[in-house]
């Protein structure tokens, strides 16, 4: 089911030409990124917004990068019964 | 030598590219979580016969494993837009059919087209895990004709000395142009085939319909003179429409979505700057018919409380009561490089700078940051389902 969220969470990410998340932290577990499955930008005015789905292997996670205000937010979890 | 690319259930294969937890099970695409019908499926739903249009009832049955997902717009408009930048590396003869087909027209002297054609098919499965398939012929018509031949992920060329013998494979109401009326006319007097099309001649063609008759007469022999165009056609009205959460009872209920429709319209009319001066307001009741007017007014506009108001008078005019489960509002006789907000009839002469206002708000911020508090009062805001005219730029682009 999916569930969604937009939880401020912390994020450990790699920045190269965009940004990578390695790992997340969601209620003080550490998660690690296993595979970014998909990869996409939105804009929101003069904001850009890096989205991801990503998985730990069990689960999958939409993540979003705000480029304006550099803060991650954990989108929607999908605990793999459908959407 | 045409290319036609046209990507493969591309609303679900995008979703199961995105959700590894939906590949390879059937899921259908539907516009929004109340109400609505399947935009798209993926293969796996079509072997179970969901098909597209149904409503996710009908899917739910045909199909009780179906899994029903929502369109996410703004990643098919991000795949699509980056494929298009794609394409146009290639050749800038692209023409963007539709969100998920491209015409390219390709210099068979300068290039391999084979290669050109596998080099797409990779760049889109690799970049964007979804496949697509292509087409190629001497026309537009062959080569969108052929993308079909080995759909999903396939490729199949046709030679220009070849076009003839493959439009008479197909049977009329396949061929792209030649739509269901069309064909059940032609299936009336007996007539199957682009071959039965030809054995009836051209003159016998243009006797029964007009202009149209000598394009039949060509495509039937495979030929097809629309070149590739990569320009924008003009547009010839701004229009918005929105099926109901639930249906409306109520004149103000549904005042509320039209003034949220107008605002729509006046945005992409000041956005591109066009004005307009008629309006086609329609409404459909809960068995599906739809009524609707159009009235051409005094003057050019552009601006939301003008075609609000008018939309409101077009809707007092024509409902007559019945429960409403769409709406739409459409701008039309439009000029372009021509924005106007307000007139000298307007009580209030201040309405040019209201809307620069609520613009420059809405650009720095997003989408509908500011708009018009009534409009809070509607379940459903903004555009849900992408329409086929959507385009990466120009006045065919809608934000999500």
């Amino acid at each position: 089911m999916l569930l969604n969220l937009h939880e401020r969470v912390s994020v450990g990410a790699v920045f190269e030409s965009s940004p990578n998340p390695v790992w997340f932290s969601l209620h003080g577990e550490k998660i690690v990124v296993k595979e970014v499955c998909y990869r996409w930008k939105e804009r929101e005015g003069n904001d850009i917004i890096h989205k991801f789905t990503i998985t730990d292997g069990f689960n999958v996670f939409e993540l979003s990068f705000s480029a304006l205000d550099a803060c991650w937010y954990l989108e929607a979890m999908d605990e793999g019964d459908g959407k | 030598m045409i290319l036609c690319m046209d990507m493969d259930a591309f609303f679900a294969s995008v979703e199961q590219a995105a959700n590894p937890n939906l590949r390879g099970k059937p899921i259908a695409v539907i516009g929004s979580r109340e109400r609505t019908v399947v935009v798209t499926c993926s293969y796996e739903a079509r072997a179970l016969g969901v098909k597209t249009g149904m409503s996710k009832y009908e899917a739910m049955k045909v199909c009780p494993s179906i899994v029903l997902v929502t369109t996410t717009n703004r990643i098919y408009t991000h795949v699509s837009t980056e494929i298009t930048k794609f394409l146009k590396t290639i050749t800038p003869k692209v023409e963007v059919y539709s969100i998920d087909e491209a015409f390219l027209d390709i210099d068979e002297d300068e290039h391999d087209i084979t290669s050109i054609a596998y080099m797409i098919k990779s760049h889109v499965k690799s970049n964007f895990n979804i496949t697509c398939s292509i087409g190629v012929g001497p026309n537009k018509l062959v080569a969108k004709m052929a993308t079909g031949v080995h759909k999903p992920d396939g490729f199949y060329m046709v030679e220009p000395d070849e076009a003839m013998e493959f439009m008479d494979s197909f049977e009329l109401g396949k061929i792209w142009g030649i739509g269901r009326k069309l064909s059940g006319k032609f299936r009336n007097m007996g007539i199957f085939t682009t071959a039965d099309v030809r054995q009836l001649g051209e003159e016998r063609l243009c006797e029964m319909f007009g202009i149209n008759g000598s394009r039949i007469f060509q495509m039937a022999h495979g030929l097809y003179s629309d070149s590739v165009d990569q320009t924008e056609k003009p547009v010839k009205s701004i229009g918005h429409s929105m099926t109901m959460p639930h249906n409306l009872k109520t004149r103000e209920e549904a005042a509320g979505y039209l003034l949220q429709l107008s605002e729509m319209v006046s945005s992409r009319a000041r956005r591109n700057g066009y004005s307009g001066k008629t309006l086609h307001v329609v409404i459909r009741d809960a068995e599906r018919q739809d009524v609707g007017k159009r009235r051409t007014f005094g003057f050019f506009t552009s601006a939301t409380h003008h075609i609000y108001e008018i939309a409101m008078s077009i809707f007092d005019e024509i409902w007559s009561g019945e429960d409403i489960r769409l709406l739409g509002v459409s701008l039309g006789s439009l000029v372009p490089s021509c924005v106007t907000l307000s007139n000298m009839m307007d009580d209030f002469q201040g309405w040019a700078d209201v809307y620069d206002v609520i613009d420059e708000i809405n650009t720095k911020y997003g989408k509908e940051s500011v708009s018009f508090g009534t409009v809070l009062q509607c379940k459903r805001r903004g555009a849900k389902t992408i329409s086929p005219a959507w385009r990466p730029d120009g006045t065919r682009n809608i934000k999500f």
